[in-house]
C-alpha cells in the first residue's frame, strides 16, 4: 500500500517536472524566435543621462581635488557603466571636449579617454603634426549610434581652444586597403618628404570601400588637402620618392566594374 | 493559421474594458462579436443610440472621410444601425511586440453593449488567406452583418461564397461595401446572368435571394487597393448565410512598373513579396516611416546595381545572384545584420527602446531572393536614425538611397531618374 502510494507521488511529480520542462523549452523557443530580430537594449537613455552627469561632476572637482581623485571618479563611471551593458562610444563621445578643455595634458587625456572607452587602439596617434615640439593627439570618433558621420580632432593643450575638429560625412572606419574591418582608419605620415606630417584618414560610407582624406594641421587649423572618393575598393599605396624626385599614390580599384588604375603625384 | 488567444464570455461592456493577450509580431486575424442597442431599445429616456469601439495596441479605426470620427466607422458597433443584432468585426493586422491588447470603448449610455466573443489568430505569412466562416445572419433589417477590416495591406481581391434565400414577403440579401462604395455590378453580369428589372431593382444588394433563390454562390471582388486601411463591409438583410472567404494580398507585383526589356521585369514577384514582408514590419512598429518603401524604387535601385543580374557590377563583385549588392564581403552589411563582431555593432530604435541589429548568421545571400530581402532590409537600416533626445528620425527614401549606395550623389541620382522619369543611367532612353 505505502509502496504504491509512493509509486503514485512519484510519478506525479516527474510528471509535474516534465510538464515544467516543456513549458521551458515551449517558452525558450519562442522567445528565441522573437529576440532573433533585434539583440538587446544599447542604450538606455536614463543611465546614459546619470553616466554623463557623473563625469561631468568629476571634471568640475578636477581643479579642487587633482588628477588622482577625478581619475579614481572616472574609472567609478566605467565600472557602472559596465555594469549596465553600456557602449562607452555612445555613451561618452561627448565628452571629448570636456575632457580636453579640463584636463592638463596629453598624459591625463589618455588615460581618461582609455578608461572612459572613447579612445582605443586604432582610432588616435600621438604625433607632433604642427612641428611645435609638442606631441599633438590626433582621435577619431564614429558617430556611434548613426554611423552617419566621423569626427577627426586634434586635441592640442598648448593652444587655447584644446581641440580642432573636422566633420567627415562617411560613418565608417576603413583601411588603406579598402578591408571592411576598419582597423586601419588613421595614418600618420610624412607623404610628400616636406618635413610636415600628414594625417591620412581611411574612412567609408558602408559601400566602395575606403575613402582617402588627407589632412595638414597648422595654426591650430585642419586643412584637407587631398581627397579620393572616386574609385570603387581602392588600395592606396604610397613610394617616398619616384624617378622624377617626387612622392606618389599608387590607387588600384574598380570603376564601373572595370579594374582601374591611377597614380597621383603629390 | 493558428489560434492563440479566445475570450467567450459574454458580458456587458461597462465604460472600457481591455483585453490583453501575449503573441509574437506578426500577421494575427481577431474577430470580435458583440451587439449594441439603439436608444429606443435602451430606455424611453435614452437621449443617443450606443455605441462600441475598438482599439488594438492603440490603435484607433476610424472612417475613411474622417480620421477623427471613429464612433460611425464599418470597425465599430453602432446601436442606431445594429438595433441589438450581432455584428463581427474581424480585424487583419500586423501587430508588433508580443504583449497586445484590445480595448472596447462605449460611449453614453454605458453598460448596455454586450461582447459575445473574441477570437485571435496568427496567420501565416501568405498572401492568401482562405477563411471559412459558416455563419447565418440573425433575422432583422438591412444592417452591417460582418465587417473586414484589412490594416497596413494592399488587397488584390477578395471572393466570397454566401447562400441567400427567397422567403416570403422579403428574401435574405447581402450588400458588399468596399471603402464606403456599395459594390454594384452592371446588369447582365455575374452572379445573375440576366437583365429583367429585377436586377435593376437590386443592383446595389450583390447577393440577392430573389434572384438567386437558394443558390450558394462564389463571387469574385477584383479590388487592386494599395496598401493602406481598408473596410469590407457585408450588410445582410434578413437570414443570408456565409459560407467563406478569401482574400489575395499579392497585388503588388501588378503595381510594379513593367520595363520594355521584360527580362529585366523577372524579379518583380521576388522584390514585392519582399518590399511588402518589410514594410509590414517597419509600418507596425510605433514610429513608423512617413511612407512605405515603393518597390519600384527598389527596382530601380537593383538596375543601377547590377542590371539585375545581368550586368557587370560598378563594384566588381559578382552581380548574380547577389542583385542587390548587400553581400560584398568588404561591406559591412551583411556582419552588420548579423552582427558577427568583425564590425562594431549597429543599432536601431525598436519600441522606444535603442536595440542593436542582430539577426545571428540568418543574414545571407545565396539567390536572388535573399539579395533582395536582405537588402531591403539594409536600406530600411539605412534609413532610420536614432535622435540622442530618443526620438527615431526617418530618412526620405531618396536620401536613404544615397545612405545604402557608395555616397556619390550620382549613384542616387540615376537610381531616382530611374524611378521617377524610367531613364537609362547608361544614356537616358527611357526604359519604361
Amino acid at each position: 500500500m505505502v509502496e504504491r502510494i509512493c509509486f503514485k507521488k512519484c510519478s506525479a511529480v516527474i510528471f509535474f517536472l516534465l510538464a515544467v520542462a516543456g513549458l521551458l523549452l515551449f517558452y525558450q523557443k519562442h522567445k528565441l524566435k522573437d529576440e532573433k530580430i533585434l539583440d538587446r537594449a544599447v542604450l538606455d537613455f536614463g543611465l546614459k543621462e546619470k553616466l554623463s552627469r557623473k563625469v561631468k561632476t568629476a571634471l568640475s572637482l578636477y581643479p579642487t581635488i587633482g588628477w588622482e581623485k577625478t581619475y579614481e571618479l572616472l574609472d567609478e563611471v566605467r565600472w557602472d557603466c559596465k555594469r549596465g551593458q553600456c557602449d562607452p562610444e555612445i555613451f561618452f563621445n561627448e565628452t571629448i571636449d570636456d575632457l580636453a578643455t579640463t584636463l592638463h595634458d596629453n598624459r591625463e587625456f589618455i588615460s581618461a579617454g582609455v578608461t572612459l572607452g572613447i579612445i582605443y587602439s586604432g582610432n588616435w596617434q600621438l604625433a607632433d603634426v604642427d612641428l611645435d615640439g609638442k606631441n599633438e593627439i590626433i582621435a577619431l570618433q564614429r558617430d556611434a549610434l548613426n554611423i552617419s558621420y566621423t569626427l577627426l580632432k586634434i586635441i592640442n593643450f598648448r593652444s587655447e581652444s584644446r581641440v580642432t575638429t573636422f566633420k567627415l560625412s562617411q560613418g565608417y572606419f576603413s583601411s588603406p586597403n579598402s578591408s571592411g574591418l576598419g582597423t586601419l582608419p588613421l595614418e600618420i605620415r610624412d607623404i610628400n618628404n616636406d618635413g610636415q606630417l600628414e594625417i591620412l584618414v581611411y574612412v567609408s560610407p558602408g559601400r566602395g570601400g575606403a575613402d582617402l582624406n588627407i589632412f595638414t594641421y597648422s595654426d591650430y587649423h585642419l586643412n584637407l588637402v587631398y581627397k579620393k572618393d572616386d574609385i570603387d575598393y581602392p588600395e592606396y599605396t604610397f613610394s617616398t620618392k619616384d624617378r622624377d624626385g617626387s612622392s606618389e599614390i599608387a590607387i588600384e580599384g574598380y570603376r564601373n566594374g572595370e579594374r582601374v588604375k591611377e597614380l597621383v603625384k603629390l | 493559421m493558428k489560434a492563440v488567444f479566445e475570450d467567450k464570455k459574454k458580458r456587458i461592456i461597462r465604460g472600457q474594458e481591455e483585453i490583453k493577450f501575449n503573441s509574437l509580431s506578426s500577421r494575427h486575424l481577431i474577430s470580435i462579436t458583440a451587439r449594441v442597442k439603439s436608444k429606443k431599445q435602451i430606455s424611453a429616456s435614452a437621449t443617443d443610440d450606443e455605441d462600441l469601439t475598438i482599439e488594438l495596441d492603440g490603435k484607433k479605426f476610424p472612417t475613411l472621410t474622417d480620421p477623427q470620427r471613429v464612433a460611425d466607422s464599418p470597425a465599430s458597433f453602432s446601436g442606431g444601425a445594429l438595433h441589438n443584432l450581432s455584428k463581427t468585426v474581424c480585424f487583419v493586422a500586423y501587430l508588433d511586440g508580443d504583449r497586445h491588447r484590445i480595448t472596447f470603448k462605449t460611449d453614453e449610455p454605458t453598460a448596455t453593449a454586450t461582447f459575445e466573443r473574441l477570437e485571435v489568430y496568427v496567420l501565416d505569412n501568405n498572401d492568401k488567406l482562405e477563411l471559412s466562416i459558416s455563419k447565418e445572419a440573425e433575422d432583422g433589417d438591412r444592417r452591417s452583418w460582418i465587417t473586414f477590416v484589412i490594416d497596413s495591406l494592399p488587397l488584390s481581391s477578395f471572393s466570397f461564397t454566401a447562400l441567400v434565400r427567397k422567403r416570403y414577403r422579403d428574401s435574405d440579401d447581402i450588400k458588399v461595401v468596399v471603402d464606403g462604395k456599395i459594390w454594384t455590378r452592371s446588369v447582365g453580369a455575374e452572379p445573375f446572368g440576366g437583365s429583367s428589372p429585377l436586377e435593376w431593382f437590386y443592383r446595389f444588394w450583390y447577393f440577392a435571394g430573389s434572384i438567386l433563390l437558394g443558390i450558394q454562390r462564389l463571387s469574385h471582388f477584383k479590388t487592386k487597393l494599395p496598401r493602406g486601411l481598408h473596410y469590407i463591409d457585408l450588410f445582410a438583410d434578413r437570414k443570408p448565410y456565409l459560407e467563406s472567404v478569401e482574400f489575395d494580398f499579392s497585388n503588388r507585383a501588378l503595381n510594379l512598373q513593367s520595363y520594355k526589356d521584360d527580362r529585366f521585369n523577372k524579379y518583380d514577384e521576388e522584390i514585392a513579396r519582399a518590399v511588402d514582408y518589410w514594410n509590414d514590419f517597419f509600418l507596425s512598429r510605433r514610429f513608423p516611416p512617413i511612407e512605405p518603401l515603393d518597390p519600384n524604387l527598389v527596382k530601380a535601385l537593383i538596375y543601377v546595381e547590377s542590371r539585375l543580374g545581368y550586368g557587370v557590377s560598378s563594384t566588381g563583385h559578382t552581380s548574380f545572384p547577389d542583385i542587390m549588392q548587400v553581400g560584398n564581403p568588404s561591406d559591412p552589411a551583411l556582419h552588420v545584420l548579423n552582427n558577427d563582431k568583425s564590425r562594431p555593432m549597429e543599432s536601431e530604435a525598436y519600441s522606444g527602446k535603442v536595440m542593436a541589429v542582430d539577426y545571428k548568421g540568418e543574414a545571407k545571400v545565396n539567390t536572388s531572393y535573399e539579395s533582395i530581402y536582405w537588402g531591403v532590409r539594409w536600406l530600411y537600416h539605412k534609413a532610420q536614425n536614432i535622435d540622442i533626445n530618443e526620438k527615431q528620425i526617418w530618412y526620405s527614401w531618396r536620401e536613404a538611397i544615397s545612405r545604402y549606395g557608395p555616397g556619390r550623389e550620382m549613384y542616387t541620382e540615376a537610381i531616382w531618374n530611374l524611378y521617377k522619369y524610367g531613364r537609362s543611367p547608361d544614356g537616358g532612353e527611357n526604359l519604361f
